[in-house]
């Protein structure tokens, strides 16, 4: 299946965030008795009921363990999260559902790929990061540096929030032993020009690592076209549950890799004078895997092709739109990320008003924002600030919503001049 | 404004906020320490001049520099307030009372502490107790020569 098949709805029937937030049970609730006005989505995205029922008919239908039961029971289990591995291999189009494993969320699967590379790297290795990643994807290599003497190479970002790219460019030398980058800036919204990344570091025969936590769900990709030998993601920030996500991984690499955890499914044969390993992606999915959540994350994905990302994704950009005029309006407000393209996330400061106590002051108003670092504190002292707000938004968000948002601002303003 | 905002940011916590007491670094101060919320960045240094009378210790000059929200700024400069000039064994037994009052589930044990009681609301809201708390935990670590920036988690 291609990614315009599974991305891109066949049918283009106007969508409209009203007729989008029925799905979503969630949206319905109320906070300090005020409708909820959820913009927290790059934190945690909501769950449509399709999520939920495919939740459900797994454990009433279903639930047994998977690759091992000789009943019914097991077989359904099985065909359903192999399934929705073929689900996860048509929405990245990988060219095989084996260079797809199941992890916790994209942390584990950046993880994974740092805990396995000790063998490709020594003293004179280097990996090379940008100033905007999110602490899930610095820590994990610091961690590898420790252990083998590699050292990290941070490439700038500008003061409007952009990766610079010429400093990138010079940073990418022959011999580094890994790029490393967010597709998505989870603080800011800025998205990365990945396609020129990856084209520099195959020029350079670097391999690259994706973190696409922020930017799955949000923007169509296709990880063949874009060339990368690795892909992160989550599930609960495309709309599926959390403690489910995935990592993809160029065929070669997952044959190349040592296993990551040892247990259960991960082996073919066990004697105590030696292991075999099973094959990838089984080689790295030891234990019982979180079959639910993998069946959960495919319903997720199904929702999504079934409205059109695309479609999805225009609904974003015009609140993003929106949401930036208006803020920009505010006296004192100032956006960090201004740079384009950017995803419906935008972080701001306003004068005078502490982002924690913005966020209180909100959330009185039923309005749910993220305030603080963002899990990206080297970012956050390129600015100079302990932290922001952050609006963040998805499809099922109104235009109303927005000015609720606006609103709130207006309220703490007075309250805190 | 609803009333819980209203109780949560009262008039007594914005006045703290907008002039913060002893809101300065100390020139040559006897004990210091910083203190840090990994939550949202917020960073607090306490500065401690220790006044001695034979064996009693007192805190004879108190101080702090912060960046953080108006909960932590307030508590910050209602704590110099309360503890300023107090017998050092005694401050640190309300220290320890604030601390516990801010537990979860703990009674609410806060009056006899000076102005420290307009915070009380938030004890409602889990998420900003830290923001209450940062300046005691690091008032005791300045007291107790704890060297370790003090965190939150």
């Amino acid at each position: 299946m291609s990614r315009v098949t599974a991305q891109l709805a066949e049918v283009q029937a106007p969508l409209s965030a009203e007729s989008l937030r029925a799905d979503f049970p969630s949206l319905a609730t109320r906070v300090h008795d005020k409708p909820l006005a959820y913009l927290d989505n790059a934190a945690s995205t909501q769950r449509p009921q399709a999520v939920m029922d495919a939740l459900t008919e797994y454990e009433v239908e279903m639930h047994a363990n998977v690759h091992r039961g000789v009943h019914a029971r097991s077989d359904k289990a099985t065909a359903a999260f192999e399934g929705a591995r073929e689900r996860a291999r048509a929405w990245l189009n990988a060219a095989s559902g084996d260079e797809l494993v199941f992890t916790r969320g994209a942390t584990e699967s950046i993880n994974l790929v740092a805990r396995c590379l000790d063998h490709r790297m020594d003293s004179g290795s280097e990996i090379l990061l940008t100033g905007m990643e999110h602490h899930s994807n610095i820590v994990p290599w610091q961690q590898l540096c420790q252990r083998t003497g590699a050292r990290l190479k941070v490439a700038p970002v500008l003061d409007s929030g952009a990766l610079d790219l010429d400093a990138f460019r010079g940073l990418v030398t022959p011999g580094l032993g890994l790029i490393a980058v967010t597709h998505v800036s989870n603080a800011m919204g800025v998205i990365n020009p990945v396609d020129d990344i990856c084209r520099m570091a195959r020029q350079a025969g670097v391999p690259v690592l994706i973190d696409g936590a922020q930017a799955a769900g949000h923007v169509p990709l296709d990880v063949q076209e874009l060339g990368c030998d690795f892909y992160a993601f989550s599930g609960h920030k495309m709309y599926a549950p959390t403690g489910i996500g995935a990592l993809y991984a160029r065929a070669p690499w997952l044959d190349d890799l040592p296993p990551f955890l040892g247990g259960g499914e991960m082996i073919l044969e066990v004697r105590f004078d030696g292991t075999t390993y099973n094959t990838p992606p089984h080689k790295f999915e030891a234990g019982t895997p979180n079959i639910a959540g993998a069946i959960a994350l495919g319903a997720a994905m199904d929702y999504l092709a079934g409205h059109g990302l695309a479609r999805l994704a225009a609904l974003e950009h015009e609140l993003l739109e929106y949401a930036t005029g208006r803020l920009l309006d505010v006296p004192g407000l100032r956006i960090i990320g201004t740079a384009s393209p950017k995803s419906a996330v935008i972080s701001f400061v306003i004068d005078g008003i502490h982002p924690h106590d913005l966020g209180t002051v909100l959330d009185h108003e039923g309005v749910a924002i993220r305030a603080g670092h963002h899990c990206a504190m080297p970012l956050m002292d390129r600015f100079g600030l302990p932290g922001t707000a952050r609006a963040s938004f998805a499809f099922y968000n109104t235009l109303e919503e927005v000015d609720r948002l606006v609103s709130g601002i207006g309220t703490a303003r007075k309250l805190f001049a | 404004m609803g009333e819980e905002l209203q109780s949560l940011y009262q008039r007594t916590v914005l006045e703290h906020c907008r002039s913060p007491r002893n809101f300065h670094a100390m020139d040559r101060p006897d004990r210091m320490a910083e203190g840090f919320n990994p939550l949202c960045g917020d960073k607090v240094t306490v500065y401690l001049r220790v006044g001695r009378e034979g064996r009693a210790a007192s805190i004879a000059g108190i101080s702090f520099e912060a960046t953080g929200c108006a909960i932590c700024l307030a508590s910050a400069s209602m704590m110099t307030e309360l503890l300023s000039g107090e017998d050092a064994r005694e401050a640190r037994q309300q220290a320890a009372k604030v601390l516990e009052a801010f537990k979860p589930g703990a009674e609410n044990g806060l009056a006899d502490l000076g102005e420290i009681v307009a915070l009380g609301s938030v004890r409602a809201y889990p998420s900003r107790i830290r923001c209450v708390t940062l300046p005691w935990r690091t008032f005791k670590a300045a007291l107790d020569r704890d060297a370790n920036t003090v965190s939150t988690e």
